[in-house]
Protein backbone atom coordinates (compact mmCIF):
# COMPACT_ATOMS: atom_id res chain seq x y z
CA UNK A 1 0.00 0.00 0.00
CA UNK A 2 1.31 3.29 -1.25
CA UNK A 3 -0.24 6.64 0.39
CA UNK A 4 0.59 10.16 1.28
CA UNK A 5 -0.97 13.02 3.05
CA UNK A 6 -0.81 16.30 2.85
CA UNK A 7 -1.33 19.46 5.27
CA UNK A 8 -0.96 23.00 5.03
CA UNK A 9 -1.68 25.68 6.82
CA UNK A 10 -1.17 29.03 7.05
CA UNK A 11 -2.52 32.66 8.30
CA UNK A 12 -5.00 34.50 6.51
CA UNK A 13 -4.33 38.35 6.49
CA UNK A 14 -5.66 38.56 9.56
CA UNK A 15 -3.69 36.84 11.66
CA UNK A 16 -6.02 33.76 11.86
CA UNK A 17 -4.71 30.29 11.18
CA UNK A 18 -6.19 28.63 7.91
CA UNK A 19 -6.20 24.86 6.67
CA UNK A 20 -5.61 25.52 3.19
CA UNK A 21 -4.74 21.88 2.33
CA UNK A 22 -6.14 18.94 3.86
CA UNK A 23 -5.54 16.01 1.94
CA UNK A 24 -6.19 12.33 4.00
CA UNK A 25 -4.55 9.37 1.69
CA UNK A 26 -6.15 6.41 3.36
CA UNK A 27 -4.96 4.58 5.70
CA UNK A 28 -3.19 8.38 6.71
CA UNK A 29 -6.19 9.95 7.91
CA UNK A 30 -5.96 13.43 9.40
CA UNK A 31 -8.98 15.31 11.48
CA UNK A 32 -9.29 18.72 12.97
CA UNK A 33 -9.42 18.72 16.19
CA UNK A 34 -9.12 21.96 17.20
CA UNK A 35 -7.28 25.34 17.72
CA UNK A 36 -7.97 29.10 17.19
CA UNK A 37 -6.32 32.37 16.67
CA UNK A 38 -3.13 31.39 14.71
CA UNK A 39 -3.31 27.82 16.48
CA UNK A 40 -4.68 24.69 14.25
CA UNK A 41 -4.77 21.52 15.84
CA UNK A 42 -5.32 18.23 14.18
CA UNK A 43 -4.87 14.26 15.07
CA UNK A 44 -4.11 11.19 12.64
CA UNK A 45 -5.87 8.67 12.66
CA UNK A 46 -5.30 5.16 11.72
CA UNK A 47 -7.78 4.15 8.43
CA UNK A 48 -6.34 0.52 8.22
CA UNK A 49 -4.42 -2.24 10.68
CA UNK A 50 -0.24 -1.94 10.64
CA UNK A 51 1.46 -0.84 9.16
CA UNK A 52 2.41 -3.87 7.36
CA UNK A 53 5.85 -4.97 5.17
CA UNK A 54 5.84 -3.26 2.14
CA UNK A 55 3.58 -0.45 2.66
CA UNK A 56 5.28 3.53 2.19
CA UNK A 57 3.17 5.57 4.16
CA UNK A 58 4.01 9.69 4.45
CA UNK A 59 2.57 13.21 5.44
CA UNK A 60 3.91 16.25 4.07
CA UNK A 61 3.36 19.48 5.97
CA UNK A 62 3.96 23.13 5.18
CA UNK A 63 3.27 25.69 8.19
CA UNK A 64 3.12 28.88 7.23
CA UNK A 65 4.73 31.59 8.60
CA UNK A 66 3.57 32.64 12.10
CA UNK A 67 0.89 29.81 12.00
CA UNK A 68 1.16 27.08 14.72
CA UNK A 69 0.04 23.35 13.92
CA UNK A 70 -0.41 20.94 16.64
CA UNK A 71 0.00 17.14 14.99
CA UNK A 72 -1.37 14.37 17.38
CA UNK A 73 -2.62 10.82 17.00
CA UNK A 74 -5.72 9.26 18.25
CA UNK A 75 -3.72 5.42 19.13
CA UNK A 76 -0.17 4.45 19.21
CA UNK A 77 0.57 3.12 15.43
CA UNK A 78 1.38 -0.78 15.79
CA UNK A 79 4.30 -2.14 12.93
CA UNK A 80 3.34 -5.16 12.08
CA UNK A 81 4.68 -7.91 10.23
CA UNK A 82 3.49 -8.68 6.39
CA UNK A 83 3.43 -10.44 3.29
CA UNK A 84 4.71 -7.42 1.79
CA UNK A 85 8.43 -7.53 0.54
CA UNK A 86 10.79 -4.85 2.12
CA UNK A 87 10.49 -3.31 5.15
CA UNK A 88 7.06 -0.67 6.04
CA UNK A 89 7.73 3.18 5.92
CA UNK A 90 6.30 6.12 7.50
CA UNK A 91 7.72 9.47 5.97
CA UNK A 92 6.91 13.22 7.53
CA UNK A 93 8.10 16.06 5.49
CA UNK A 94 7.56 19.33 6.71
CA UNK A 95 8.89 22.70 5.71
CA UNK A 96 8.23 25.59 9.30
CA UNK A 97 7.82 29.00 7.87
CA UNK A 98 9.35 32.09 9.72
CA UNK A 99 7.58 32.62 13.45
CA UNK A 100 5.83 29.59 12.54
CA UNK A 101 5.22 26.41 15.01
CA UNK A 102 5.28 22.79 14.19
CA UNK A 103 4.13 20.45 17.15
CA UNK A 104 4.42 17.13 16.20
CA UNK A 105 3.54 15.45 19.02
CA UNK A 106 2.08 11.54 18.04
CA UNK A 107 1.79 8.78 20.01
CA UNK A 108 4.23 6.05 20.52
CA UNK A 109 5.28 3.56 17.49
CA UNK A 110 4.88 0.02 18.69
CA UNK A 111 7.00 -2.48 16.66
CA UNK A 112 6.06 -5.70 16.61
CA UNK A 113 8.05 -8.89 16.88
CA UNK A 114 9.02 -9.49 13.27
CA UNK A 115 8.02 -6.08 12.07
CA UNK A 116 10.12 -4.29 10.05
CA UNK A 117 9.65 -0.71 10.11
CA UNK A 118 11.27 2.64 9.32
CA UNK A 119 10.24 5.77 9.98
CA UNK A 120 11.65 8.93 8.29
CA UNK A 121 11.05 12.88 8.59
CA UNK A 122 13.22 15.43 7.05
CA UNK A 123 12.35 18.99 8.34
CA UNK A 124 13.02 22.52 7.20
CA UNK A 125 12.58 25.18 9.50
CA UNK A 126 13.22 28.69 8.19
CA UNK A 127 15.07 31.21 10.65
CA UNK A 128 12.99 31.96 14.11
CA UNK A 129 11.14 28.69 12.93
CA UNK A 130 10.06 26.55 15.80
CA UNK A 131 9.80 23.17 16.36
CA UNK A 132 8.66 20.39 19.02
CA UNK A 133 8.43 17.02 17.68
CA UNK A 134 8.69 13.99 20.01
CA UNK A 135 9.61 10.29 19.08
CA UNK A 136 8.46 6.97 21.40
CA UNK A 137 9.23 3.51 20.00
CA UNK A 138 8.04 0.80 21.89
CA UNK A 139 10.19 -2.92 21.47
CA UNK A 140 7.00 -5.22 21.08
CA UNK A 141 3.82 -5.68 22.20
CA UNK A 142 3.06 -6.71 25.95
CA UNK A 143 5.65 -9.65 26.53
CA UNK A 144 6.91 -9.92 22.99
CA UNK A 145 10.20 -9.31 21.82
CA UNK A 146 10.32 -6.60 19.31
CA UNK A 147 10.92 -6.24 15.75
CA UNK A 148 12.95 -3.85 13.38
CA UNK A 149 13.25 -0.39 13.25
CA UNK A 150 15.06 2.01 11.64
CA UNK A 151 14.52 6.07 12.42
CA UNK A 152 16.00 8.38 10.59
CA UNK A 153 15.38 12.18 11.82
CA UNK A 154 17.33 15.18 9.91
CA UNK A 155 16.26 18.90 10.95
CA UNK A 156 17.98 21.84 8.89
CA UNK A 157 17.31 25.36 10.15
CA UNK A 158 17.46 27.77 7.38
CA UNK A 159 20.21 30.96 8.97
CA UNK A 160 18.50 34.38 7.54
CA UNK A 161 21.10 36.48 5.28
CA UNK A 162 23.83 38.28 7.37
CA UNK A 163 22.39 36.90 10.97
CA UNK A 164 24.83 33.96 10.81
CA UNK A 165 27.71 34.91 11.43
CA UNK A 166 28.91 32.79 14.25
CA UNK A 167 32.65 31.76 14.19
CA UNK A 168 31.54 27.71 12.94
CA UNK A 169 29.15 28.63 10.15
CA UNK A 170 31.87 29.85 7.49
CA UNK A 171 31.46 27.53 5.35
CA UNK A 172 28.78 28.07 2.30
CA UNK A 173 29.95 25.68 -0.20
CA UNK A 174 28.36 22.59 1.04
CA UNK A 175 25.79 22.24 -1.86
CA UNK A 176 22.86 22.30 0.84
CA UNK A 177 21.44 25.23 0.31
CA UNK A 178 17.51 25.15 -0.40
CA UNK A 179 14.53 26.98 -1.69
CA UNK A 180 14.77 29.37 1.34
CA UNK A 181 16.35 32.58 1.78
CA UNK A 182 19.81 31.46 3.80
CA UNK A 183 21.98 28.72 3.68
CA UNK A 184 20.86 25.37 5.72
CA UNK A 185 22.32 24.31 8.67
CA UNK A 186 21.96 20.65 9.86
CA UNK A 187 20.51 21.28 13.69
CA UNK A 188 19.89 17.35 14.25
CA UNK A 189 20.76 13.90 12.44
CA UNK A 190 19.51 11.40 14.50
CA UNK A 191 19.27 7.28 13.14
CA UNK A 192 18.05 4.91 15.55
CA UNK A 193 18.52 1.48 14.79
CA UNK A 194 16.77 -1.61 16.59
CA UNK A 195 16.01 -4.84 16.16
CA UNK A 196 17.25 -8.50 17.11
CA UNK A 197 20.04 -7.89 14.13
CA UNK A 198 21.75 -4.93 15.59
CA UNK A 199 25.04 -5.61 17.33
CA UNK A 200 24.86 -4.52 21.12
CA UNK A 201 21.81 -3.26 20.62
CA UNK A 202 20.47 -4.53 24.15
CA UNK A 203 23.74 -3.99 25.88
CA UNK A 204 25.04 -1.22 27.96
CA UNK A 205 25.91 1.18 25.23
CA UNK A 206 22.59 0.96 23.12
CA UNK A 207 18.82 0.28 25.31
CA UNK A 208 20.95 -0.69 28.26
CA UNK A 209 17.98 -3.22 28.65
CA UNK A 210 15.25 -0.77 28.01
CA UNK A 211 12.34 -1.66 26.09
CA UNK A 212 10.73 1.85 25.17
CA UNK A 213 13.30 4.51 23.83
CA UNK A 214 12.18 8.32 23.23
CA UNK A 215 13.05 12.07 22.31
CA UNK A 216 11.96 14.99 22.29
CA UNK A 217 13.37 17.50 20.28
CA UNK A 218 13.34 21.66 20.74
CA UNK A 219 14.23 23.62 17.92
CA UNK A 220 14.15 27.40 18.32
CA UNK A 221 15.11 30.09 21.23
CA UNK A 222 13.93 28.44 24.47
CA UNK A 223 13.16 29.69 28.16
CA UNK A 224 12.87 27.70 31.10
CA UNK A 225 16.44 26.15 31.12
CA UNK A 226 17.75 28.46 33.77
CA UNK A 227 14.99 26.78 36.46
CA UNK A 228 15.62 22.75 35.95
CA UNK A 229 17.04 21.66 38.73
CA UNK A 230 19.29 19.20 36.92
CA UNK A 231 19.51 18.47 32.81
CA UNK A 232 19.97 14.76 34.42
CA UNK A 233 17.45 12.47 36.07
CA UNK A 234 17.20 8.43 36.20
CA UNK A 235 17.08 7.41 32.68
CA UNK A 236 16.55 10.38 31.25
CA UNK A 237 19.32 13.72 29.76
CA UNK A 238 18.61 17.05 28.24
CA UNK A 239 21.25 18.18 25.64
CA UNK A 240 21.46 21.42 24.66
CA UNK A 241 22.51 21.05 20.51
CA UNK A 242 25.14 23.12 19.26
CA UNK A 243 22.65 25.11 17.16
CA UNK A 244 19.52 26.65 18.36
CA UNK A 245 17.71 23.71 20.35
CA UNK A 246 17.73 20.81 22.88
CA UNK A 247 16.90 16.75 22.82
CA UNK A 248 15.90 15.10 25.56
CA UNK A 249 16.33 11.52 24.94
CA UNK A 250 15.01 9.02 27.37
CA UNK A 251 15.04 4.87 28.10
CA UNK A 252 12.69 3.17 30.09
CA UNK A 253 11.19 0.06 30.95
CA UNK A 254 7.52 0.59 29.31
CA UNK A 255 5.53 3.41 27.43
CA UNK A 256 4.43 5.35 30.14
CA UNK A 257 7.56 6.01 31.96
CA UNK A 258 9.31 6.80 29.07
CA UNK A 259 6.57 9.43 28.60
CA UNK A 260 7.02 10.85 32.23
CA UNK A 261 10.35 11.04 32.08
CA UNK A 262 10.36 12.70 28.59
CA UNK A 263 7.96 15.38 30.27
CA UNK A 264 9.58 16.05 33.33
CA UNK A 265 12.56 17.54 31.13
CA UNK A 266 10.86 18.55 27.90
CA UNK A 267 7.39 19.94 29.98
CA UNK A 268 9.62 22.63 31.89
CA UNK A 269 10.58 23.98 28.76
CA UNK A 270 8.61 26.53 26.45
CA UNK A 271 9.45 28.79 23.48
CA UNK A 272 10.91 32.18 23.29
CA UNK A 273 8.25 33.99 21.25
CA UNK B 1 42.53 7.46 -6.06
CA UNK B 2 44.39 4.11 -6.84
CA UNK B 3 45.83 5.71 -9.46
CA UNK B 4 48.18 3.74 -11.76
CA UNK B 5 51.60 3.07 -9.47
CA UNK B 6 54.61 3.97 -10.67
CA UNK B 7 57.35 0.76 -10.49
CA UNK B 8 58.91 0.03 -6.54
CA UNK B 9 56.04 2.31 -5.51
CA UNK B 10 55.04 1.29 -1.70
CA UNK B 11 51.32 1.73 -0.38
CA UNK B 12 51.81 3.49 3.04
CA UNK B 13 51.25 1.09 5.18
CA UNK B 14 53.09 1.95 8.45
CA UNK B 15 51.54 5.29 8.37
CA UNK B 16 48.56 3.94 9.28
CA UNK B 17 49.70 1.43 12.34
CA UNK B 18 51.13 4.74 13.68
CA UNK B 19 47.96 6.80 13.75
CA UNK B 20 46.40 3.69 15.19
CA UNK B 21 48.49 3.04 18.10
CA UNK B 22 47.63 4.23 21.46
CA UNK B 23 51.16 4.97 22.47
CA UNK B 24 50.38 8.60 19.77
CA UNK B 25 50.99 11.37 21.96
CA UNK B 26 47.21 12.65 21.15
CA UNK B 27 45.53 12.53 24.29
CA UNK B 28 43.09 9.09 23.54
CA UNK B 29 44.06 7.75 27.08
CA UNK B 30 42.41 10.63 28.91
CA UNK B 31 38.67 9.20 27.52
CA UNK B 32 37.13 6.21 27.82
CA UNK B 33 34.07 6.32 25.87
CA UNK B 34 31.57 6.57 28.33
CA UNK B 35 33.20 3.40 29.61
CA UNK B 36 33.70 4.81 33.30
CA UNK B 37 30.45 5.96 33.62
CA UNK B 38 28.75 2.91 32.40
CA UNK B 39 31.08 1.30 35.02
CA UNK B 40 30.05 3.40 38.07
CA UNK B 41 26.51 3.09 36.88
CA UNK B 42 26.90 -0.93 36.99
CA UNK B 43 26.27 -1.19 33.13
CA UNK B 44 29.29 -2.78 32.72
CA UNK B 45 30.41 -5.17 34.82
CA UNK B 46 33.23 -7.70 33.45
CA UNK B 47 34.51 -9.21 29.80
CA UNK B 48 30.65 -9.86 28.58
CA UNK B 49 28.70 -6.34 29.46
CA UNK B 50 32.13 -5.24 27.93
CA UNK B 51 31.95 -7.16 24.88
CA UNK B 52 28.07 -5.78 23.87
CA UNK B 53 29.17 -2.04 25.23
CA UNK B 54 31.90 -2.19 22.49
CA UNK B 55 29.73 -4.13 19.61
CA UNK B 56 26.81 -1.37 20.60
CA UNK B 57 29.56 1.61 20.70
CA UNK B 58 31.22 0.34 17.06
CA UNK B 59 28.00 -0.26 15.03
CA UNK B 60 26.81 3.30 16.11
CA UNK B 61 29.68 5.75 17.04
CA UNK B 62 32.37 3.54 15.28
CA UNK B 63 30.43 3.24 11.64
CA UNK B 64 29.98 6.73 12.16
CA UNK B 65 33.20 8.31 12.81
CA UNK B 66 34.51 5.83 10.37
CA UNK B 67 32.24 7.17 7.10
CA UNK B 68 33.44 10.82 8.28
CA UNK B 69 36.93 10.17 8.46
CA UNK B 70 36.80 8.24 5.25
CA UNK B 71 35.06 11.31 3.48
CA UNK B 72 37.55 13.84 4.75
CA UNK B 73 40.14 11.93 3.85
CA UNK B 74 38.89 11.85 0.45
CA UNK B 75 37.77 15.53 0.54
CA UNK B 76 41.28 16.85 1.46
CA UNK B 77 43.03 14.72 -1.18
CA UNK B 78 40.63 15.58 -3.92
CA UNK B 79 41.00 19.29 -2.98
CA UNK B 80 45.23 19.08 -2.59
CA UNK B 81 45.04 17.47 -6.18
CA UNK B 82 43.09 20.50 -7.40
CA UNK B 83 44.71 23.35 -9.39
CA UNK B 84 43.98 25.67 -6.93
CA UNK B 85 44.96 24.91 -3.90
CA UNK B 86 42.85 27.46 -1.55
CA UNK B 87 39.71 25.84 -3.40
CA UNK B 88 37.46 25.81 -0.08
CA UNK B 89 39.50 23.15 2.24
CA UNK B 90 38.60 25.22 5.29
CA UNK B 91 34.73 25.69 3.90
CA UNK B 92 34.32 21.64 3.37
CA UNK B 93 36.06 20.80 6.98
CA UNK B 94 33.50 23.44 8.25
CA UNK B 95 30.85 21.59 6.72
CA UNK B 96 31.78 17.97 7.98
CA UNK B 97 32.16 19.39 11.19
CA UNK B 98 28.61 20.77 11.57
CA UNK B 99 27.22 17.73 10.31
CA UNK B 100 29.24 15.85 13.25
CA UNK B 101 27.78 18.73 15.78
CA UNK B 102 24.26 17.84 14.48
CA UNK B 103 24.65 14.08 15.14
CA UNK B 104 26.48 14.53 18.38
CA UNK B 105 23.32 15.64 20.67
CA UNK B 106 25.73 15.48 23.56
CA UNK B 107 27.19 18.17 24.65
CA UNK B 108 29.86 16.10 26.57
CA UNK B 109 30.36 14.31 23.97
CA UNK B 110 31.00 17.04 21.45
CA UNK B 111 33.48 18.44 24.04
CA UNK B 112 35.37 15.22 24.54
CA UNK B 113 35.62 14.45 20.39
CA UNK B 114 37.05 18.54 19.82
CA UNK B 115 39.38 17.59 22.93
CA UNK B 116 40.51 14.21 20.90
CA UNK B 117 40.74 16.23 17.50
CA UNK B 118 42.42 18.88 19.01
CA UNK B 119 45.23 16.46 20.17
CA UNK B 120 45.26 14.94 17.35
CA UNK B 121 45.96 18.13 15.35
CA UNK B 122 49.02 18.86 17.54
CA UNK B 123 51.03 15.85 16.81
CA UNK B 124 49.92 15.65 13.07
CA UNK B 125 51.29 19.19 12.63
CA UNK B 126 54.67 18.41 13.69
CA UNK B 127 54.52 14.56 12.26
CA UNK B 128 53.03 15.03 8.61
CA UNK B 129 52.41 17.89 6.03
CA UNK B 130 48.92 18.64 7.44
CA UNK B 131 47.59 21.78 5.43
CA UNK B 132 48.02 25.23 6.85
CA UNK B 133 44.54 25.68 6.66
CA UNK B 134 43.39 23.18 9.20
CA UNK B 135 41.06 24.25 11.72
CA UNK B 136 43.14 23.45 15.38
CA UNK B 137 39.79 21.95 17.12
CA UNK B 138 37.99 19.59 14.90
CA UNK B 139 36.13 17.00 15.30
CA UNK B 140 38.17 13.70 16.19
CA UNK B 141 36.83 12.05 13.23
CA UNK B 142 37.22 14.58 11.23
CA UNK B 143 40.80 15.39 12.38
CA UNK B 144 41.39 11.65 12.02
CA UNK B 145 40.78 12.09 7.81
CA UNK B 146 42.73 14.91 7.61
CA UNK B 147 45.80 13.37 9.16
CA UNK B 148 45.12 10.07 7.30
CA UNK B 149 45.19 12.02 4.10
CA UNK B 150 48.34 14.03 5.16
CA UNK B 151 50.31 11.04 5.99
CA UNK B 152 49.93 9.74 2.21
CA UNK B 153 46.92 7.30 3.51
CA UNK B 154 44.05 5.86 1.92
CA UNK B 155 40.03 6.74 2.75
CA UNK B 156 39.42 3.14 3.58
CA UNK B 157 42.69 3.68 6.42
CA UNK B 158 41.06 6.76 7.69
CA UNK B 159 37.82 4.30 8.18
CA UNK B 160 39.54 1.59 9.69
CA UNK B 161 41.79 3.89 12.05
CA UNK B 162 38.37 5.22 13.25
CA UNK B 163 36.59 2.21 13.62
CA UNK B 164 38.93 0.62 15.46
CA UNK B 165 39.57 4.00 18.15
CA UNK B 166 35.84 3.38 18.69
CA UNK B 167 36.46 -0.17 20.46
CA UNK B 168 40.06 0.40 21.40
CA UNK B 169 40.48 3.36 23.70
CA UNK B 170 37.69 2.41 25.64
CA UNK B 171 38.25 -1.53 25.81
CA UNK B 172 42.08 -0.01 27.30
CA UNK B 173 40.43 2.42 29.61
CA UNK B 174 38.11 -1.06 31.24
CA UNK B 175 41.19 -2.45 32.01
CA UNK B 176 42.19 0.18 34.42
CA UNK B 177 38.78 0.74 35.41
CA UNK B 178 37.69 -2.51 36.62
CA UNK B 179 41.27 -4.13 36.35
CA UNK B 180 40.30 -6.43 34.08
CA UNK B 181 42.53 -9.27 32.77
CA UNK B 182 44.79 -7.34 29.97
CA UNK B 183 44.77 -10.52 28.00
CA UNK B 184 41.34 -11.41 28.22
CA UNK B 185 40.41 -8.12 26.82
CA UNK B 186 42.64 -8.51 24.16
CA UNK B 187 40.55 -11.53 23.38
CA UNK B 188 37.41 -9.24 23.16
CA UNK B 189 38.88 -7.20 21.02
CA UNK B 190 40.56 -9.92 18.91
CA UNK B 191 36.64 -11.27 18.49
CA UNK B 192 35.37 -8.14 17.54
CA UNK B 193 38.10 -7.39 14.98
CA UNK B 194 36.16 -9.04 12.13
CA UNK B 195 33.16 -6.60 13.58
CA UNK B 196 36.03 -3.41 12.79
CA UNK B 197 36.87 -4.56 9.29
CA UNK B 198 33.32 -4.83 8.36
CA UNK B 199 32.19 -1.61 9.87
CA UNK B 200 35.27 0.41 8.05
CA UNK B 201 34.23 -1.39 4.91
CA UNK B 202 30.53 -0.06 5.79
CA UNK B 203 31.29 3.29 6.36
CA UNK B 204 33.73 4.04 3.67
CA UNK B 205 31.02 2.53 1.24
CA UNK B 206 28.52 5.06 2.41
CA UNK B 207 31.11 8.04 3.03
CA UNK B 208 30.72 8.41 -0.67
CA UNK B 209 27.03 9.91 -0.59
CA UNK B 210 26.60 13.32 0.50
CA UNK B 211 27.38 14.64 3.57
CA UNK B 212 23.92 15.03 5.12
CA UNK B 213 23.48 11.22 4.41
CA UNK B 214 26.31 9.84 6.17
CA UNK B 215 25.91 7.37 8.78
CA UNK B 216 24.25 9.44 12.05
CA UNK B 217 23.55 6.31 14.53
CA UNK B 218 22.69 6.77 17.83
CA UNK B 219 23.47 4.79 21.12
CA UNK B 220 21.20 6.32 23.35
CA UNK B 221 22.53 5.09 26.47
CA UNK B 222 25.87 6.03 25.70
CA UNK B 223 24.35 9.77 25.70
CA UNK B 224 22.76 9.35 29.31
CA UNK B 225 25.50 8.22 30.54
CA UNK B 226 28.14 11.16 28.92
CA UNK B 227 25.79 13.63 30.42
CA UNK B 228 25.54 12.11 33.73
CA UNK B 229 29.63 11.62 34.10
CA UNK B 230 30.17 14.82 32.52
CA UNK B 231 28.45 16.38 36.40
CA UNK B 232 30.12 13.72 38.76
CA UNK B 233 32.40 14.75 40.93
CA UNK B 234 35.19 12.19 41.06
CA UNK B 235 36.33 10.77 38.12
CA UNK B 236 39.14 9.54 36.23
CA UNK B 237 38.46 9.90 32.50
CA UNK B 238 37.56 13.24 31.07
CA UNK B 239 34.98 11.58 28.90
Amino acid sequence: MRARAGLRVGLDGGGTARVTELRSATPVLIRRTGGSGNVVEVHLVGGAGGPLAGDDLGLDIAVGAGAVLVVGSVAATVALPGRGTGPSTFTVRAEVGAGGELAFLPEPTIVARGARHRLISRITLAAGARLRYREEILLGRFGEPGGSLTTSLHVDVEASAGVDASADATGAGSGNTGAGSGRRRALLRQELRLGPEVPGVHGPAVLAGARAVGSVLLAGPLTGLDALASPVGDGVALMPLRGPGVLVSALADDGLTLRRRLDALAGALSFDH
Amino acid sequence: MDAVQKPGHVEARAALLLLADGRLPAGGHAHSGGVEAAVVSGAITGLDSLAEFLRGRLATAGLLAAAFASAVCRAVRSTAADADPATGLPDVLAMFDEEVDARTPSPAQRDASRAQGRALMRVARVAWPVPPSAPAAPHHCVALGLVAAAAGLEPRDGALAAAHASVNGPAAAAVRLLGLDPLAVTGVLAEIAAAVDRTAAMADAAALGPAADLPAGSAPHLDLLSERHRTAQVRMFTS
